[in-house]
């Protein structure tokens, strides 16, 4: 063995002369003996690996074609679930395949668990889609939350106080109107800021996230007065709800006009983003201020008026939440989706229609892992409401490898060795 | 006496650009070797297994026929290897000892007084001009790059690689920091200079090795080198140097610059009551050592730059004259003034990285037509235009323009600037980080643009290249005009004296 890899050595350097060759290369194999072979005494034709370079480096792919993309996804998402179902499995000791199954039951149980995901899902998106524009232009606005709720307290705000002074509908324009400026409004306030002193627009969004849940907070605490919670808003004359369309069983009137609107408001942003001026103008600003500059955009402009569309559209769905689903109002009505919109803009790569995909697939989980919890805790301790959040987070988490590794691989040392394959001379 | 490095078949890949490619290359003790080659030829890369920033990804590294492994700069200097890289890596709030010190276990204390004694030595030995205690915020950059040799010497690295040590020094500081290599040389020391000037090559060195595309080509003793050989070396192929400089036809003002004075963001003047003038079909050189106020300068006339009261630009518009002072670049453009500009930071500011061509071509014109649409018809025949026409290499025009080469994408800058048949272009750096062929090709893109009486400021860094192409020179220096040439009948010398006018003032003074 050891005199075959001599032997190989020695054909591929033909151009030096015999002794030359001989002397050199057993000077150069003595030094590599002495300074690194040192138990086994197989002279390799490969140098040790370097202790200091790093065992597992990270480069990035040359071409990624759909299949890198498929075989990627897979692998992670297909770990992720088997590792969460088998972290169920052994916390709870349940079968894998009525784990499985109940998830699934999460939505397509029955037609109402399936319109209930399908109302998660309008929400979900609906932010997110708010957001995009924002985000597009590498504005940071964490602030979805807030400027949900802004809207949500201004509907509640003119069904509480206008709900006995004027016909139904006129409550509900205003109450559109109201919630829209409202969370135009409350986006428009960290824009102003951005724009002209470029102060750090994710602080001033979160911070007013927090000032909007106090309001909120004050509100209810005096609409509720001596009662435990605020029950629900003009209950009794409905007056500022959406009408409920009365389509069968099958279908949820509440929901349907929700769905269609923000399929319409998925291609507006879809176009919005690629084919008008101002998507030409908010990818500039994303891409470099100072090529905007350059070009004679007026920046400060671009960043309010995108920032208040983004605000406005969170405002409205707080309006569908309050006038449309929940009549009555509280700190937690946006749901943390503020936040969760945040990681579907991310991971569809801001195409809206990628954003459908991903935010029925955050909400089939969240769905799944809270029938899961709901109907099996009683038989299995361990499946409760927080070992399937956990198990629905680590899939998600997974979701976001998927994306590393469709962009780089890893390099493993081994692969690096450096193979000297002439002799010095 | 130094030791004999060697370098046995080196190469190193990034993602799919072999950067190195089988480099053998001896480096002899006590010598000065040059390592020339254009920009992407490897030269640096090359250098940096050398000093320890990368590893490579094959071959291997001797010194005095012992296997080295040199992954770190910690190793390189346990070799005697030391790196000055271009950009320089300097804490800017310490002392030019505290940086040289930096990074060195000489116990928890620092005895202050020995090591300005060492420096001190280590200056008067090679001739440096050095102040320990001065911060380095306060330094020149030909001071700045002092401390990095100095940081070395301290370190008792006996190899020194200089990684374009001239790309910003005036012509006078190049020569001070040629004798000190001369004189490091003599004291036994080994300096390997990375470079593209040849006339540099020719003067200091002992051998050249000419790369190109990641591969050594060539290798040279410097006596039997010319720049020819050197050139066709260098790009691969033979190519005639000439810049046709066409002349102006001098028929009127196109611009008018006076007093313009700016502050930056820090409140400190960048420029100081500046005044010159451009003619129609006349290119103006604007010369000076970095940050002198050139970028000030460019982005005052294009409205991006706030100007202080007194300053005024005007603009000779048809019959009109436009003051431009106090206009934003949509203003400007609204007048109807046909200005183009080609930034330094052709990514960051000139183009949008993400977007193809037909995307960049927009940024001049997406306002263009009626309705909230844009409009993408007259712009894509641009960019098919500009592709034609500057033969730019690019899969399509919707790549986009981050993954061409910098050849390319100044190409593509460039194409669509002069496409608005401008009456004033404005260049910054234009042929900076190109090879010979484009720069030329730009050179030439510019002529052609003068004789569309366009006129032309050109604000350059290689002086024989601004003699040779532009018809008079303005000196910046430290913001204001150190002196206006001509540059049919100046030379290099007088330029450089005035492009470090106000600081030998300011020394005198001191004195």
């Amino acid at each position: 063995m050891n005199e075959e890899e001599n032997k190989s050595l020695e054909t591929v350097v033909p151009s030096e002369s015999e002794s030359e060759k001989k002397k050199g290369m057993s000077s150069f194999f003595a030094s590599i003996k002495t300074k690194f072979v040192k138990k086994d005494n197989a002279p390799s034709d490969e140098l040790p690996r370097d202790k200091r370079e790093p065992l597992i480096r990270i480069a990035k792919r040359n071409n990624v074609t759909w299949k890198t993309k498929l075989i990627a996804g897979l692998s992670c998402v297909g770990t992720a679930i088997l590792v969460s179902i088998l972290f169920l499995w052994a916390i709870s000791g349940a079968n894998p395949f009525s784990i499985i199954g109940a998830i699934f039951q999460g939505t397509f149980g029955n037609s109402i668990k399936l319109w209930a995901a399908i109302k998660e899902i309008v929400i979900l998106l609906a932010v997110a889609l708010a957001l995009l524009p924002a985000y597009k232009m590498r504005f940071w606005n964490v602030g979805g939350q807030g400027q949900i709720l802004i809207g949500a307290l201004l509907t509640a705000i003119c069904m509480q106080y206008l709900g006995d002074k004027m016909p139904s509908a006129l409550v509900i324009i205003f109450s559109i109107i109201f919630a829209a400026v409202g969370g135009a409004l409350w986006a428009y306030i960290p824009a102003i800021f951005k724009a002209k002193w470029n102060t750090n627009e994710t602080l001033f969004t979160l911070m007013l996230n927090y000032i909007a849940v106090l309001l909120v907070t004050f509100f209810t605490d005096r609409w509720k007065g001596q009662k435990s919670s605020m029950g629900t808003i003009n209950s009794s004359t409905k007056s500022g709800w959406l009408p409920t369309l009365k389509l069968g069983s099958a279908i949820d009137g509440k929901v349907l006009i929700p769905l269609i609107l923000v399929i319409l408001l998925t291609v507006f942003m879809y176009f919005y983003l690629r084919k008008t001026k101002h998507g030409y103008e908010i990818e500039v600003v994303g891409d470099s201020v100072s090529t905007a500059r350059y070009t004679g955009i007026p920046v400060p402009h671009v960043i309010r008026r995108t920032l208040a569309m983004s605000g406005c559209i969170c405002g409205l769905v707080g309006f569908f939440y309050v006038a449309g689903f929940d009549h009555t109002l509280s700190a937690t009505t946006s749901g943390g989706y503020g936040f969760s919109a945040v990681i579907i803009c991310w991971l569809s790569n801001f195409n809206p229609f990628v954003m459908i995909g991903y935010s029925s697939l955050l909400i089939f989980l969240e769905q799944g892992g809270r029938n899961l919890s709901n109907t099996m805790y009683y038989q299995y301790s361990g499946l409760n409401e927080y070992s399937t959040q956990l198990a629905v987070f680590l899939i998600i988490i997974a979701i976001m490898l998927t994306s590393f590794f469709i962009r780089y691989r890893l390099v493993f040392a081994k692969d690096n060795k450096v193979t000297v394959k002439k002799a010095e001379q | 006496m130094g030791n004999r490095i060697r370098l046995h078949h080196i190469s190193k890949r990034f993602g799919e650009v072999l950067a190195n490619n089988d480099v053998n290359l001896t480096i002899l003790p006590g010598e000065i070797l040059s390592l020339l080659g254009e920009n992407g030829s490897g030269k640096t890369t090359l250098m940096n297994m050398l000093s320890g920033i990368y590893f490579p990804d094959a071959g291997r590294i001797t010194i005095n026929h012992e296997i080295v492994r040199i992954s770190s700069p910690a190793d390189a200097f346990a070799h005697g290897i030391g790196m000055v890289h271009q950009h320089f890596k300097l804490v800017d709030t310490f002392t030019a000892a505290e940086n040289i010190i930096l990074g060195l276990r000489e116990g928890f204390f620092i005895n202050k007084k020995s090591v300005n004694e060492k420096i001190t030595a280590i200056a008067a030995r090679y001739g440096f001009h050095i102040d320990p205690n001065k911060k380095v915020y306060d330094m020149s950059v030909s001071e700045k790059q002092t401390v990095e040799i100095v940081k070395l010497l301290y370190r008792g690295v006996d190899t020194l690689i200089l990684d374009e040590p001239t790309a910003v020094l005036t012509p006078q500081e190049i020569d001070h920091l040629f004798n000190v290599l001369r004189a490091m040389r003599k004291d036994g020391k080994t300096i390997v200079i990375i470079t593209h000037k040849l006339n540099e090559v020719l003067s200091l060195s002992d051998r050249v090795a000419v790369l190109r595309k990641g591969e050594l080509v060539n290798l040279f003793d410097t006596k039997d080198a010319t720049e020819e050989l050197l050139t066709d070396a260098m790009v691969g192929e033979h190519v005639v140097l000439h810049i046709d400089r066409a002349e102006p036809s001098k028929r009127k003002q196109r611009i008018i610059v006076s007093h313009l004075t700016t502050y930056n963001e820090e409140h400190v003047k960048t420029l100081d009551d500046v005044s010159f003038d451009c003619y129609t079909g006349e290119m103006v050189g604007i010369a000076g050592i970095g940050g002198s106020g050139q970028k000030a300068l460019l982005e005052a006339i294009s409205g991006l730059q706030k100007c202080e009261p007194g300053s005024s630009i005007m603009f000779s518009n048809g019959d009109l004259m436009e003051e431009l002072v106090g206009k934003s670049p949509k203003e400007i453009k609204d007048l109807g003034v046909r200005l183009a500009f080609v930034p330094e930071d052709r990514l960051g500011m000139g183009l949008v990285g993400n977007f193809g061509m037909m995307g960049n071509m927009l940024l001049r014109s997406y306002e263009n037509g009626k309705g909230p649409i844009l409009h993408t018809k007259e712009p894509t025949q641009t960019a098919k235009e500009v592709k034609e026409g500057l033969s730019v290499l690019t899969p399509s025009i919707d790549t986009p323009v981050r993954t061409l080469s910098g050849g390319n994408v100044q190409k593509v800058l460039l194409g669509r600037e002069i496409a608005t048949s401008p009456r004033l272009l404005l260049t910054a750096y234009a042929t900076r980080g190109l090879d010979i062929n484009t720069s030329y090709l730009i050179y030439n893109i510019l002529n052609e643009q003068k004789k569309n009486e366009a006129a032309i400021l050109y604000v350059g860094e290689d002086l024989d290249v601004l003699l040779a192409l532009t018809d008079r020179i303005v000196v910046l220096c430290d913001g204001k005009v150190s002196g206006i040439v001509d540059s049919r009948t100046t030379d290099k010398k007088t330029v450089g004296q005035l492009m470090a006018k106000f600081e030998k003032q300011e020394e005198q003074a001191h004195e």
